[in-house]
């Protein structure tokens, strides 16, 4: 079983008051509308027989079955409001966890080697998530309720027509068994083609939304339009099948059904003439099988729905490994005064090339003070960057840091994401710091007037269709959290690129007074922002 | 087969409206559908009777107790449940009623599938003609989602909500016709009650509408969020902050639940109304006719002496009374899904074109006569009626590889977006060879024009389709631009190479290969005019010196560069064009 099945069911299983509770609710409304059905048969086909004579018609007690008949008229209707609350409950408690939990694994992982498909991702986290709520929705809950009604309609026909259960047996089976797994059978497949064939359509339609310019200049929008709209067409069709295979399950399920109706008619007339079976009954009995239909036609998509919510967690499983790499750097003495990074022979190679970024690299950074890598892009300063942060582990050799521990480790990377949040936000992200620090900290990059000119200043919202800073603003951001994160060892990849030269310099020259004391790696083809004492580090 | 045209959904008021202007589209299926429907509501029907006529012609004949009761027409009617043909008259109604749902999903999936390819190509004829004024108001996420999810989700709408919309009118009426066989109190009691129905669920609807409403807005809020963290899951690891992300996100999640669980708590109240009303008339029903056998009092039939067949027949049939309308109940979520994605879409279609896309001018630039010069005169750029930056003024010349400077704001990707004529002026003239012209949208001027925008722009494609983009080219060509574009090795690198397949987030592509590939692309196709915004933004020194040189032999040949950046290399260009300065020469002149 997958690991987020299982988590699927601990979670359930930490729900399982409301899991229990809607499982209860629905069973005792169907239970009561099969009886609904079946009391008032037996009682009219009762009354109509009792009053063909006046004395029986005059002893007829008509109270006790009025009554039971209202009470679960009116158990049938609230039970079923219950019965879908509490499900309805039960399910998005464990989506919300589940949900955050799958975040969690995500962010356990790092995606430089293999980056996350973020679309892909958060649609998964959003909507393959809604298909596992049908594991207890729509496959747990009338599944059991499927079962349970049909061994109790089974009983209940014994009880009264022992030959009749035996002419049910097969038609039974099949509805409860049979029919669900061919269900399952025939629905999986285009319901998992249609999947794939949605996601092809999104990228098609991204492919055509993000590229406008390119494809207007190329006169592109016609044929990539087209292209959306074959894939949507191809897509449809496959939901057509889906729906026509689930549409003649369900043909063939009425037509047993049918023939259940059929055979207690029949029986149940026959019973009546050879004096097996009272007059009443035999009506009771046709409306305890119309009952039980109702029930048996939900349930018979519970097995497909049961392997749709697996399949949909399972998918999402394979997002992310389920064991986050081991972390192959040494942190040794971190107590010591004195921060050290030593280099042994370190290779690593991406798995999607044939050869090494960065091949038996040796070096020792063991003095405070600025180490520059400028050798042209290619060579692994962003791999030996990624390497030294964590986010990437070597495949050979070994890094070794003392006098600090993991977490005193800080890189800018070169592309600064920027978060849907407020300015504020996307500084401290989730850490407190005060506006102070905060205004400070804008100082140091310069983009304390940008800040102030904004309309709410430190909680204006950042982003596509508010304020959305400029390449080099947002390089200077990114300088910003680092600057608040307050690390020991500091890695700068391109922090300069998109900055002109002069202010580069000034950031710079107060970085170096603020960081004083740290080692502090920056990769740049800027050489002239090098002053006297930094030095080169040469791949 | 009905077509329906744009300016038809444009004049639509609401998402409702759209909506039932789209169903016009498959008006013809629809009549089929309720047609269906009606039959086979009339086969439930004939069931019913059927099944009451051979029960009661079996019981009265087993009840041997009461003969003095018997009347003629029941004795006559007494072994009816031996004959076989009325057995097998049954068999073949029960077999029809279990087909003819396979008829009406074909039908059904048919009309959905129409009305949903209809409104896409709608919808991209349009957004075809917004061209760049899209992008002011729809993130390329919110249209690939309102093209193929939110699109797609209107199927239940047009499939199945449409046709049950008229049945749960018509299928009713039927079983009050039929029950009036019987008497007259059940078919009245039922004709009491159904507007009721309809009333509360339009009472609870408006609610749960209001409900629906806000609950999408927070799916999208959290859909986003969700997007946006996961895009950014780097950041929030280095800033070692994914526990409280986490628990950020699952706080959203909670509040999500909590609204989602707001609307099904109205949603459902409308199918229990149906629910309550579904059970307790078989209830009222039974007890009415249990007490009339018993001849507790007279009233509501048409005979004094009543059978059991009618009972039966009226017992079965109280509840189908509300099938139909429970069915319509349960679809009632397609309806509110469909209305808010019609509202969406109407907000897109009622965005008008731009207005300079009138005046475009088609006279195709002649072939013989290469580019010489462009002059911009008082060029005055922006987005709809909002300028952007001053106007400016300045002429490209022939071989000139030029930079054009200013800080951000100052319009220059707007100047790039316009000269690239998929941007309309507000004001002002472009002189193309001294011949006044207006680039908007013109094929031929198009032609000539290479532009590589600050995001890379690459299709989820193979690369050899994102470079050639419809054209011929062999591999040599291919590799020839690469190699210009410092891009042959890393394209060697690829698994597949031409062939690799572009995936979300540029698969294996960093953003300076990103740029290098599109780079490639520019100078595969030959243009006259090559405007590159921010080109070397996420280049190394030595691949941005590369990058000159193959601009130098670019300018040398003959064409016209001209390149948008922040940085200063002024040094490399034949000149520069501060556009800042331009904006004070130009208030100097005025």
């Amino acid at each position: 079983m997958p690991e987020l099945v299982k988590r699927y069911f601990q979670l359930l299983w930490q729900q399982r008051g409301m899991a229990t509770l809607g499982l209860l609710l629905a069973t005792i409304t169907a239970l009561s509308g099969i009886a609904l059905l079946a009391v008032s048969g037996w009682f009219i086909s009762a009354t109509a027989l009792a009053g063909l004579s006046l004395a029986s018609a005059h002893g007829f007690n008509y109270f006790a079955p009025g009554a039971i008949v209202r009470g679960l008229s009116i158990a049938r209707t609230f039970g079923r409001y219950g019965e879908r609350l509490a499900t309805h409950e039960a399910t998005f408690r464990v989506i919300s966890h589940l949900r955050s939990d799958m975040f969690g694994t995500l962010t356990r992982h790092n995606w430089q080697e293999q980056p996350l498909n973020s679309h892909e991702a958060s649609s998964r986290l959003l909507d393959d998530i809604r298909h596992a709520e049908s594991l207890y929705l729509s496959a747990l809950v009338p599944g059991l309720v499927m079962l349970l009604s049909a061994l109790l309609y089974l009983a209940t026909v014994t009880l009264f027509l022992p030959q009749l259960a035996l002419w049910l047996l097969l038609p039974l089976l099949t509805s409860v068994v049979l029919l669900p797994a061919l269900y399952l059978r025939r629905v999986l497949q285009p319901q998992n083609t249609l999947h794939q064939q949605r996601s092809q359509q999104w990228s098609d339609a991204h492919s055509l939304f993000s590229n406008l310019r390119t494809l207007i200049l190329f006169d592109r929008l016609t044929p990539q339009s087209d292209k959306l709209c074959h894939s949507a067409a191809i897509a449809d069709q496959t939901e057509q099948r889906a729906s026509n295979a689930r549409q003649s399950v369900h043909a063939l399920n009425q037509l047993v059904q049918a023939s259940m109706l059929l055979l207690v008619l029949w029986q149940g007339l026959e019973g009546l003439a050879t004096g097996q079976l009272e007059g009443a009954l035999v009506f009771m009995l046709l409306l305890l099988t119309l009952g039980l239909q109702e029930v048996l036609t939900t349930g018979s998509s519970a097995l497909a729905a049961f392997a749709l919510g697996y399949q949909a967690l399972q998918r999402i499983g394979q997002l992310s490994p389920a064991e986050p790499q081991p972390d192959q750097r040494r942190f040794i003495d971190p107590a010591s005064p004195q921060t050290m990074i030593t280099v042994e022979n370190l290779s690593y190679r991406y798995p999607t090339r044939q050869e090494a970024t960065i091949a038996a690299l040796n070096t020792e950074l063991t003095e405070t003070n600025w180490y520059w890598l400028t050798t042209p892009s290619g060579q692994g300063k962003t791999t030996l960057m990624q390497l030294l942060a964590g986010q990437l582990q070597s495949q050979q050799g070994r890094i070794t840091f003392s006098g600090i521990e993991a977490n005193q480790i800080g890189l800018m990377p070169q592309q600064i994401s920027l978060l849907q949040g407020s300015l504020r936000f996307n500084l401290c992200l989730h850490q407190p710091y005060s506006d102070a620090v905060l205004w400070e900290t804008l100082k140091m990059v310069e983009l304390d007037h940008w800040a102030s000119g904004l309309p709410e200043q430190l909680d204006s919202w950042l982003g596509k269709g508010a304020h959305l800073p400029s390449g080099g603003e947002v390089k200077r951001l990114g300088l910003a959290r680092l600057i608040l994160q307050d690390r020991k060892v500091l890695l700068l990849d391109e922090p300069t690129a998109g900055i002109d030269t002069e202010r580069s310099q000034r950031i710079l020259q107060r970085l170096r007074q603020h960081w004083s004391g740290h080692i502090i790696i920056i990769s740049s083809h800027d050489t002239a922002l090098m002053t006297t004492p930094d030095i080169r580090l040469v791949l | 087969m009905s077509q329906i045209n744009i300016s038809t959904l444009q004049q639509c008021i609401n998402g409702q409206q759209l909506l039932r202007q789209a169903g016009k589209i498959s008006r013809r299926e629809n009549l089929w559908l309720t047609l269906t429907g009606a039959l086979q509501t009339a086969i439930t029907i004939a069931i019913t009777g059927l099944i009451a006529l051979l029960i009661n012609s079996a019981v009265y004949s087993g009840s041997v107790n009461a003969p003095t009761l018997f009347q003629p027409s029941i004795i006559n009617q007494s072994d009816l449940w031996q004959h076989g043909s009325w057995w097998l008259l049954l068999a073949a109604l029960l077999v029809l009623r279990a087909l003819l749902p396979l008829w009406q999903t074909r039908l059904a999936d048919r009309a959905s599938i129409r009305v949903r390819n209809q409104l896409r190509s709608i919808v991209l004829t349009h957004c075809a003609g917004l061209q760049l004024s899209l992008e002011q108001q729809f993130s390329s996420a919110e249209l690939s989602n309102l093209l193929s999810g939110e699109i797609d989700s209107t199927r239940d709408y047009f499939a199945e909500f449409l046709p049950q919309q008229r049945l749960a009118m018509l299928a009713p009426l039927m079983i009050i016709a039929a029950c009036l066989w019987s008497g007259w109190l059940v078919p009245l009691l039922l004709a009491l009650t159904a507007p009721l129905v309809p009333l509360f669920m339009i009472i609870v609807g408006h609610k749960a509408a209001a409900a629906s409403k806000r609950n999408l807005t927070e799916l999208t809020r959290l859909g986003n969020l969700l997007s946006d963290r996961i895009k950014g899951i780097s950041a929030l690891q280095l800033a070692n902050s994914c526990s409280e992300e986490q628990h950020n996100l699952f706080r959203q999640s909670e509040q999500f639940r909590h609204s989602t669980m707001q609307v099904l708590r109205l949603a459902f109240l409308s199918g229990t109304l149906l629910e309550f009303f579904s059970a307790i008339s078989i209830a009222m029903v039974a007890v009415y006719l249990g007490l009339l056998y018993l001849d507790k009092y007279q009233i509501g039939m048409w005979q004094e002496q009543l059978t059991l067949t009618h009972g039966i027949f009226l017992l079965m049939l109280a509840p189908e009374f509300y099938l139909p309308l429970r069915r319509l109940g349960a679809l009632y979520h397609a309806r509110a899904d469909a209305s808010s994605v019609a509202d969406h879409l109407l907000r897109l279609i009622q965005l008008k074109p731009p207005t300079g896309s009138a005046a475009t001018d088609q006279t195709p630039l002649s072939e013989h006569n290469p580019l010489q010069q462009i002059s911009l005169q008082q060029l005055q750029t922006g987005y709809g009626e909002t300028p952007v930056g001053k106007p400016y003024s300045f002429t490209l010349k022939r071989g000139e590889n030029v930079l054009l400077k200013g800080p951000s704001g100052a319009g220059k990707s707007t100047l790039l977006d316009t000269l690239a004529g998929v941007l309309p002026a507000i004001s002002g003239l472009i002189l193309l060879n001294e011949i006044g012209i207006n680039l908007y949208n013109n094929r031929s001027w198009q032609q000539k024009v290479g532009y590589m925008t600050q995001q890379p722009e690459l299709l989820f494609d193979t690369l050899r389709n994102n470079l050639c983009l419809g054209r011929e080219f062999t591999d040599t060509e291919l590799f020839d631009a690469l190699q210009q574009a410092r891009a042959d090795d890393l394209v060697r690198a690829l698994p597949g190479q031409l062939d690799y397949h572009i995936s979300d987030s540029g698969g294996f592509l960093s953003g300076g290969q990103a740029q290098r590939i599109a780079l490639a692309r520019v100078f595969l196709h030959k243009p006259e005019l090559l405007l590159l915004d921010e080109p070397t933004a996420n280049l190394d020194h030595d691949t941005a010196q590369q990058f000159m040189e193959s601009l130098k032999r670019f300018s040398a040949a003959g064409g016209i560069v001209l390149i948008s950046s922040h940085r200063d290399e002024a040094e490399q260009f034949d000149r520069v064009i501060c556009l800042d300065s331009l904006t004070t020469s130009e208030s100097a002149h005025a």
